[in-house]
């Protein structure tokens, strides 16, 4: 209840603010967020080489959501924008969605770990897990004026971790925002009640811009029942979750000062609290005393300049953390008299400069350093039991830790044709970058990346690159102990997982009001961390590098805009390979298990004018997947490396209704959004990690209303 | 123009060429031994229920099978045979074991090494008797399983719970004094079993048993089972020590709720714990409650002081990656022990076979150590042992668990070493047997 006063208290300030935001220009807002098919093909973004860039110019394989988009398609959380992208795949345990990209998928306890998840170009990951938590807990939806999704490496620009992809929330400034707002939706799932309440505040008055925005919702999806892996028989009818209940909350704040002679200077806060009963987690199924519940935080403060015609600077230091909520508690199994607590936080520190050379509006050089220090205070897990007794856990490593990271790089883009008579290389812009990274964990990793960018005609362009990307061990892999004995315990030995893509594209407008990309990829993976089925002496799982992947696929986007209609379809197939030791066989070659071969998703939105209102659809087609190896094991407890079962394939359809802009009261307009969330209740299961698998949501109705002021 | 054209057809081609390329590679591709001859041997383990432990076990064999087969296999009749090893998991069910022997027996196999469990181990043996079949456990023992009328087709190379039981009462009462024990035990015939065994020796020695404490043995998910029920009514009353028998995955959790309970925490001298043959002291140290390791005591039948087990240990870990676990080296010796008997017989026929098991293990005859005539065969020493018998030699094959000698009865001599904790280092504490 503490978090929906401060959302009250935030929309409270709305009062205060209004004189703020009386110099919003509305024409360039409204504008913006209209945007027609042709300038979202156009649409500039930041994310691929850290400046403005078109994006059928822009050296990597990105796709766009808008504000626009988001509203119209009634998206909660980041994670359900995400999911509507080709080569991504969002499965959930109802804790916090997992995010596999391009085949591959991080698999047990990890959240999202695969992609650089950033707002607005600064690391928003829970640094001891280094997990995403892409749920409603990430930033309020309402701050978002655009995703940027690059599938593919980028660690030659970004450092650790865009290892397979980066995701780069932009969020609005005062300035664009076109009304404020406060917004609250109702929800139900199996007669369960959930809301939320959310408010977004920002203007612009002389040399300063702000924005503030806040949300919480308690959300209910209790009445699961996990599905037992074929053959076995461990959970009966009577086994469904009762608590599978979270309250995310979330603020995010930014507030600018531009001067035409001190340059800019930003200084923006994101809070986190992600906090959920967890029914299917591996260490303790149903027990439905679980409750996860961490903070996590940033603030930072941004100054930009253009020093003179040619050169632009950007400097910025910022301060994160991250620890757990006192309300957590965690239970391996159903007894009250004795639980578990965990000890863990961060606290990090970073620090960048970059120095960018302009030639012109294509040619640039830019140089980077960044320092980040991230003082990990172990995962610890200790028994407790109610007459106060309290036992540190098996495993691990006890203290506090520097996680130290110096980034230097080095960033290119050439267009010869701009410095030389060459007149048949003027469509032909090349990038380069090159990054050295020093970590005095894990030391040395050198990336870097090289792209080519052929435009063939005015919107049609072609794109070929090769880069190599890293994904540090987190904290929590390295040094953890184990919540119960046999548990996950850190490894300390562990490496960097490494990768190599090449990648071609081709995008751009086909006829009118018709825009396409299509991509192949191929990215090798070395040094894959996996947690190991235990062998030998111990019988603690364990992470450890030892496996390979090789993936390749395709991935086709089509979008439409025609007769009242915005439509969109993708199709992604991927095919990855493990390498891997088997204990018997020895080196063995098999698909990668928990991520689809092929996926299908589109949506239409209709646009009814004279009923004030839209009508989006939306559907998602998952081809079966491979499960679980800790599963498969269950399945196959002989064979599991080689004989595995598969989930089935499932079609998912969303329906939503929203209205236009309607003048409910004076002065003020209301919008009105209704949503089912799989319409046809169609039954489906994610891969689970512990002799089940979790069930999908039902058909889930939600009711939002937003009022403008 | 047509140059241009042409130019970007060719970057086109060329990126079909190596994505397709690519994905060629991507094809799944597992490795299947190439087998000249194969003779075709079932092994059991409960492998869903004690995964890893029953995993190490399997690998032993898997090693036995692949360093007999470096030598050509077995050679019968002037034809070479190598080992295939057909894995399955009697999931510590009687009636899967009993299928997996019909199966076997549909199949052609009348070998098997296993299983795990002596409550699976006893109706299988039912199964194999009544169908020739010859059944050698590594791990199973409960004492009924010596007494079978089984038509000497039922073996063991692990040391019956008899003497382990015995020994354990023993040391308890003679080497550390103990007067008042308790005793854990899972509710199965392993657990009810040993558990009279020691409470009768313990008595007849003149110790008194303050508790008996059965668990359930159908626990799924041991992390989520609390023992407090149990562990109040086992320290109701003054006990200088607490018989555990318990299976290795189940030890760390029960030690650690042993702490976590209140009565424990009233004694003032904590009691000792004396563990079942199977616990690996590495699990303990690394799982097990640390404020309670100083005082458990555990006795295996593992001898890692053994040369020809530090040679398995050796060439375990080179070929697996890690150190081989309890009942692993019976499992190694069961295969090893087959195999020369086989090659002795030079008949693949179990009837056969099972005349030979106790010439190559050894014959323990009263007071002297070995007959002469025969020679010794260590460890991954089957190339010399198969000469040996093909030229006529009686063999003594000494194996990674030790002497063999198969008795009357088909159980191997007993051993066991006695250790304990120290410093969080594993310590030998003393010995039984030869």
């Amino acid at each position: 209840m503490r978090a929906l006063h401060w959302v009250v208290f935030l929309s409270l300030l709305f009062s205060f603010t209004k004189s703020f935001s009386q110099e919003t220009d509305s024409t360039i807002t409204t504008n913006l967020f209209e945007l027609s098919l042709d300038d979202l093909m156009n649409i500039e973004i930041v994310s691929a080489v850290r400046k403005n860039q078109n994006i059928i110019d822009a050296p990597s394989i990105i796709s766009v959501i808008t504000e626009k988009q988001i509203r119209e398609r009634g998206y909660m959380s980041v994670a359900e924008a995400l999911n509507s992208i080709a080569g991504v795949d969002v499965i959930t345990d109802h804790y916090q969605p997992n995010l596999g990209i391009r085949g591959i998928n991080g698999g047990l306890r990890s959240w999202s770990r695969l992609v650089k998840v950033m707002i607005d170009g600064q690391n928003i990951s829970f640094r001891s897990s280094s997990d995403n938590y892409l749920d409603a807990s990430l930033i309020p939806i309402e701050a978002i004026k655009r995703i940027e999704i690059i599938r593919g490496p980028n660690s030659a620009l970004y450092g650790k971790n865009a290892f397979l992809g980066v995701v780069n929330i932009i969020t609005k400034t005062g300035t664009e925002l076109e009304k404020e707002s406060v917004s609250q939706f109702y929800a139900n799932f199996n007669k369960n009640s959930s809301y939320g309440i959310s408010s977004i505040i920002g203007g612009k008055k002389d040399k300063f811009d702000f924005i503030l925005a806040s949300s919480y919702s308690q959300i209910n999806k209790s009445g699961l029942a996990p599905k037992n892996v074929p053959g076995s028989s461990i959970y009966g009818v009577s086994d469904v979750s009762n608590k599978t209940e979270s309250e995310p909350l979330s603020v995010f704040a930014k507030l600018t000062y531009n001067s035409e002679n001190l340059g800019k200077f930003i200084f923006d806060f994101n809070h986190q609290l992600i906090d959920s009963y967890v029914e299917f987690i591996d260490w303790g199924t149903l027990t439905h005393n679980n409750r996860l519940s961490a903070f996590n935080n940033y603030e930072r403060l941004l100054y930009s300049n253009d020093l003179s015609e040619y050169f632009s600077t950007v400097f910025s230091i910022s301060h994160s953390s991250g620890r757990p909520n006192k309300k957590e508690v965690l239970d391996t199994d159903s007894d009250p008299t004795e639980w578990i607590e965990r000890e863990y936080k961060y606290s990090g520190y970073d620090l960048s400069g970059n120095l960018s050379f302009n030639f012109d509006e294509i040619n640039n050089l830019s140089l980077g350093v960044d320092f980040t220090s991230d003082i990990h205070d172990h995962q610890k897990y200790y028994t407790v039991n109610n007459s106060g007794l309290k036992t540190l856990n098996p495993g691990g490593t006890n203290g506090v830790r520097n996680f130290d990271n110096l980034g230097i790089y080095l960033q290119m883009i050439f267009n010869a044709a701009s410095f030389f008579d060459i007149e048949y290389l003027k469509n032909l812009t090349l990038t380069a970058g090159y990054r050295f990274d020093y970590h005095n964990i894990y030391g040395d990793v050198l990336t870097y990346r090289l792209a080519a960018v052929y435009n063939i005609f005015e919107n049609l362009s072609t794109k070929i690159m090769y880069g190599t990307s890293f994904n540090a061990p987190s904290s929590v892999q390295l040094y953890t102990n184990s919540i119960s004995p046999g548990g996950i315990v850190g490894n300390p030995d562990l490496k960097p997982e490494r990768a190599k893509t090449l990648e071609w594209a081709l995008m751009g407008k086909i006829i009118k009001d018709v825009n396409f990309s299509t991509s192949l990829f191929y990215t090798q993976i070395d040094n894959k961390i996996e947690y190991l089925l235990p062998y030998g002496q111990i019988s603690n799982i364990t992470a450890e590098n030892v496996s390979s992947i090789s993936s390749a696929g395709i991935e086709a986007e089509l979008n439409a805009s025609m007769y009242n209609n915005t439509a969109y379809i993708n199709y992604s197939y991927q095919k990855s390979i493990l390498n891997k030791t088997d204990p018997i066989l020895e080196n063995i070659q098999i698909n990668t298990a928990l991520y689809p071969n092929q996926i299908i998703k589109f949506g239409d939105i209709v646009h009814l004018k004279k009923l004030y209102s839209n009508i989006n659809i939306e559907g998602k087609y998952i081809s079966s997947r491979i499960a679980s190896d800790q599963n498969n094991f269950v399945y196959d407890p002989i064979n599991y490396s080689t004989s595995r079962y598969e989930l089935d394939p499932y079609f998912i359809l969303d329906l939503s209704i929203s209205s236009s802009e309607l003048e409910i009261f004076k002065k003020s307009t209301s919008r009105i959004c209704l949503k089912v969330q799989n319409l046809l209740n169609t039954s489906f299961y994610y891969p689970g990690f512990s002799n089940y698998d979790i069930p999908g949501l039902g058909r889930t109705y939600y009711v939002r209303l937003t009022q403008y002021f | 123009m047509i140059k241009k054209r042409n130019h970007k057809l060719y970057i086109f081609i060329s990126l079909l060429i190596v994505f397709t390329a690519g994905c060629e590679e991507l094809a799944e591709e597992h490795n299947t031994p190439d087998l000249e001859n194969p003779i075709k041997i079932g092994v059991v383990g409960d492998v869903s229920v004690l995964r890893e432990q029953v995993e190490n076990i399997f690998f032993g064999v898997q090693l036995a099978s692949e360093e007999i087969n470096n030598f050509d296999g077995v050679e019968i009749d002037g034809q070479y045979h190598d080992i295939e090893l057909i894995y399955e998991n009697s999931a510590g069910s009687a009636q899967e074991g009993i299928d997996i022997v019909k199966k076997f027996v549909d199949d052609g196999i009348k070998i098997i090494i296993g299983p795990t469990f002596s409550s699976v181990a006893l109706e299988m043996a039912e199964t194999c008797i009544k169908n020739d079949v010859l059944m050698m456990t590594y791990s199973a023992t409960w004492p009924s399983l010596s007494l079978l009328d089984d038509n000497d087709l039922i073996w063991r190379t692990c040391p019956s719970d008899y003497t382990f039981g015995i020994v354990a009462a023993q040391y308890s009462y003679d080497s550390l004094e103990h007067r008042n024990a308790a005793i854990l035990y899972r509710n199965d015939r392993f657990g009810k079993s040993l558990s009279n065994i020691i409470q009768n020796k313990f008595v007849a020695l003149g110790g008194e048993i303050k508790s008996l404490v059965p668990y359930p043995d159908n626990i799924v998910d041991v992390d989520s089972y609390n023992f407090s029920y149990e562990l109040n009514t086992l320290f109701k009353e003054d006990i200088d020590v607490v018989f555990i028998i318990s299976f290795n995955s189940e030890i760390a959790k029960i030690t650690n709720d042993i702490y976590n309970n209140e009565r424990y925490q009233d004694f003032n001298v904590k009691p000792n714990i004396i563990l079942s043959d199977g616990i690996i002291p590495e699990e303990l140290i690394k799982n097990g409650n640390p404020e309670l390791l100083e005082t458990v005591i555990g006795i295996t039948s593992t001898n890692t002081g053994n040369p020809n087990y530090c040679t398995y240990k050796t060439n375990y870990k080179n070929r697996f990656g890690f150190s081989p676990v309890t009942y692993s080296e019976h499992a190694y010796d069961a295969l090893y022990c087959i195999s020369y008997a086989m090659q002795k017989a030079n008949s693949l026929d179990p009837n056969e076979i099972k005349t030979f098991l106790r010439e190559v293990s050894g014959i323990e005859v009263p007071d002297e150590e070995i007959i002469i005539d025969q020679i010794v065969i260590n460890a991954n020493e089957f190339d010399i042992g198969k000469n040996m018998l093909k030229i006529g030699v009686s063999i003594n094959y000494e194996g990674a668990s030790g002497k063999i000698n198969f008795d009357l009865n088909g159980d191997p001599i007993p051993k066991f070493v006695i250790w304990g904790i120290e410093n969080n280092e594993f310590v030998e504490l003393s010995y039984y047997g030869k």
